[in-house]
């Protein structure tokens, strides 16, 4: 699976940042996450709750850090205020003791312009792989996009290799979709 | 070869119509010249800047975007080269590398039909080929053998629904490709609608052929095959290398230099502004569509006409994006295999534009997961919508044919790229023969979305480029009113050939370096066997 790898973030510890953190003034992720989070992917202080935002975002508990580290970065380098709207968001939800995404998105949070644009921001960047236009783009990932996750069974992420040669003209039955 | 001259023939560009020419001279005992603008990148190089440039949405990005040669788009040395006035942007398809431009391309390779040649004589409108297609018949041959074609021999390519067509004196040199289970179902409804529903001919390699592995279906044909089962211009680069040829990388052409009728030698120059000559007995300009009567008009040569640049034409089109109502799932294969071409003849061309509907397989995720993030969409309803999406986005892209049309054309702009050279200058339009064909076409993509019960997503895209660069060194009988005869070579100088889509006075609906191939091809014999 594309999006998959050992970093040992998992759904259980995202939803225990959320009920951790219920309450508390910032989005902060419990020391067990902390300790272990890759200091090469981000050193900054505030590493483990961007991690386990978007996390919480994607519903991918497994997305890795590196990618985080990169959207981040990215995100940042085009709008300086970035980062701060990042953890607004990040601390919103907490305070809200949203469990997950749908939570997220049916609750007034979404609703907040503000939020719903830096959350789409951050989606952005794993899903599509990049972010930004043109020769200014940065890239995020390709082949760990998140658009790709949810087809894997069925078509090829282009470039990569899936069946062999002719492999196509042997499938008669559509996948469900 | 004579001591007098650097080569028997100076080729100028290593794209798929140049190389082959480079590789049949060069085959044939001659002493070969072959001048590149850019430089030589491996395809595994190409693979990983397709994998890490950030966005792709423009196919050209990956490739290399260089200040002394720039490409069509998609880099900051490129994306201001080609100079637009005219109503319509025209930016086709142009990469500068050893193997030039079918590096990025889908690989249709079709033959023209033998009314295509006859455009004038039976409806009444553009130009009439001065060859007709039995002199071209057995050249077609040779091209598809030497790219590698697939095809279904046995269809009806006229799109009407009868025998093989149009003749050939040889199979393809390659079977079809299946075609999947996406390609397979809307056939099937397409053709119970009573749509001529075809397979396309590529230069994708079937089974393993001349060193090409067989075709993985990685659905990535355009921008790159990873794996060259798709042919490029660079194999035929690199056989003429082997047999003899001489490749020059880095050498902007930027003057042909006469001598009395003739032409004497081709002037170049390097990234650092360094001037080389280059004398030949015969040349062969082979440097796009757009970069050939740039190269003429600087040069001033092969315009007594004053047809050179003129005419420009392209299969301009349309597009229609839908949802069907079942899972059909684009993206399994290679990104395009087959077409409907009910309208490509006919006596409706007296009064407007064939066209040919082609239908795109690509991987969907990319466009379908913009368009619903951008709609707000997150969370498991991201992801599901994503499949449900991706499993039924349908891409159908409609061609029309063009006529000539003299003000549509390339000129000298008076702005310079960094070597101090004219950018190509571009005006560009569509004419009311392509609109009244744009009326029928719409009416056939109105139907498609009722047999597949389908939700638009897309019906009004505006005018796409086909990136089939025609017409703009135009072929004819008449001095007076072309640049090259039938043998592409042009009226004004006897040792000066071109080697082009340009040179193609009548296009039809179809791609057109299948037929640039078999001209270059010709060409080629012709000058070994007379230099």
């Amino acid at each position: 699976m594309a999006h998959c790898n050992s970093d040992p973030y998992t759904r259980r510890d995202v939803l225990r940042v959320g009920a951790c953190a219920a309450g508390t003034l910032a989005f902060v992720a419990p020391a067990r996450l902390i300790a272990l989070a890759p200091p090469a992917a981000d050193a900054t202080p505030n590493a483990a709750a961007r991690i386990a935002l978007c996390r919480f975002l994607c519903g991918f508990p497994k997305l890795d850090s590196r990618l985080v580290a990169h959207a981040f970065a990215a995100l940042g380098a085009v709008d300086r205020g970035f980062s701060a709207r990042a953890e607004a968001l990040g601390l919103a939800i907490t305070t809200a003791g949203l469990p997950d995404v749908q939570a997220f998105r049916d609750s007034p949070l979404y609703g907040d312009p503000t939020h719903r644009a830096t959350a789409l921001a951050l989606l952005g960047a794993f899903y599509l792989g990049f972010v930004g236009n043109g020769d200014a783009a940065q890239l995020i990932s390709y082949e760990a996009s998140l658009m790709f996750a949810s087809t894997q069974d069925v078509t090829p992420i282009p470039s990569y290799a899936r069946g062999g040669p002719g492999y196509w003209g042997l499938i008669d039955v559509a996948a469900p979709g | 070869m004579a001591t007098q001259f650097d080569a028997d023939v100076l080729v100028v560009g290593s794209g798929v119509l140049g190389s082959l020419t480079a590789h049949a001279l060069a085959t044939a005992g001659k002493a070969v010249i072959l001048l590149e603008a850019g430089p030589r990148v491996p395809r595994w190089q190409l693979v990983e800047r397709f994998r890490n440039v950030a966005d792709k949405s423009d196919s050209n990005r990956p490739y290399p975007d260089q200040a002394w040669a720039p490409k069509s788009s998609g880099g900051s040395h490129s994306d201001g080269y080609l100079q637009n006035v005219g109503p319509l942007s025209y930016r086709p398809g142009m990469l500068k590398l050893v193997g030039g431009t079918t590096w990025n391309w889908r690989s249709a390779c079709w033959r023209l039909l033998p009314n295509d040649l006859r455009l004038q004589t039976l409806y009444g409108v553009g130009r009439d080929w001065p060859i007709d297609y039995e002199a071209l018949e057995p050249w077609y041959g040779r091209a598809e053998r030497a790219l590698g074609v697939c095809g279904n021999a046995a269809d009806d390519q006229s799109g009407h629904g009868g025998g093989a067509y149009p003749p050939r004196s040889e199979e393809y040199p390659l079977p079809m490709l299946p075609w999947s289970f996406y390609t397979r179902t809307i056939a099937t409804h397409l053709r119970a609608a009573g749509f001529a529903f075809c397979d396309e001919p590529s230069a994708r390699a079937s089974q393993p052929y001349a060193q090409r592995p067989a075709c993985s279906g990685m659905n990535n044909c355009s921008p790159i095959c990873p794996i060259g089962a798709q042919y490029s211009g660079d194999v035929h680069a690199t056989l003429a290398e082997r047999a003899g040829a001489e490749l020059r990388e880095n050498a902007v052409a930027f003057r042909l230099e006469r001598a009395g009728a003739k032409i004497a030698a081709v002037h170049y120059k390097s990234p650092d502004g360094r001037e080389t000559r280059l004398s030949a007995r015969a040349f062969v300009i082979a440097a796009h569509g757009i970069e050939t009567p740039k190269l003429l008009l600087m040069s001033d040569v092969a315009n007594a006409s004053d047809q050179v640049g003129r005419n420009l034409m392209d299969h301009t089109g349309i597009g229609l994006t839908l949802l069907a109502r079942e899972p059909l799932w684009p993206g399994q294969g290679p990104i395009q295999q087959g077409a409907m071409l009910q309208w490509r003849d006919g006596e409706f061309r007296r009064r407007h534009a064939a066209n040919k509907h082609a239908l795109g397989n690509a991987v969907a995720n990319r466009p379908v997961a913009a368009r619903l993030l951008a709609q707000g969409m997150i969370g498991p309803e991201l992801d599901r919508r994503i499949r449900h999406d991706a499993a039924r986005y349908v891409q159908v892209t409609t061609a029309f044919e063009m006529l000539p049309e003299p003000g549509n054309r390339v000129t000298l702009s008076s702005h310079k790229d960094a070597l101090g050279l004219p950018k190509p200058q571009i005006y560009y339009d569509v004419d009311d023969y392509v609109r009244a064909g744009a009326v029928v076409a719409r009416q056939d993509q109105r139907r498609f979305v009722e047999i597949l019960q389908a939700e638009v997503l897309d019906a009004d895209t505006g005018w796409r480029n086909g990136d089939h660069i025609m017409g703009s060194t135009i072929m004819g009988a008449d001095p007076r009113n072309s640049v090259v005869d039938g043998d592409c070579r042009t009226h004004d100088h006897e040792n000066l050939f071109l080697a082009t889509t340009g040179v193609i006075p009548a296009g039809g609906v179809v791609d057109p370096t299948l037929t640039g191939a078999a001209l270059a091809l010709r060409l080629a014999d012709l000058i070994g066997r007379s230099v």
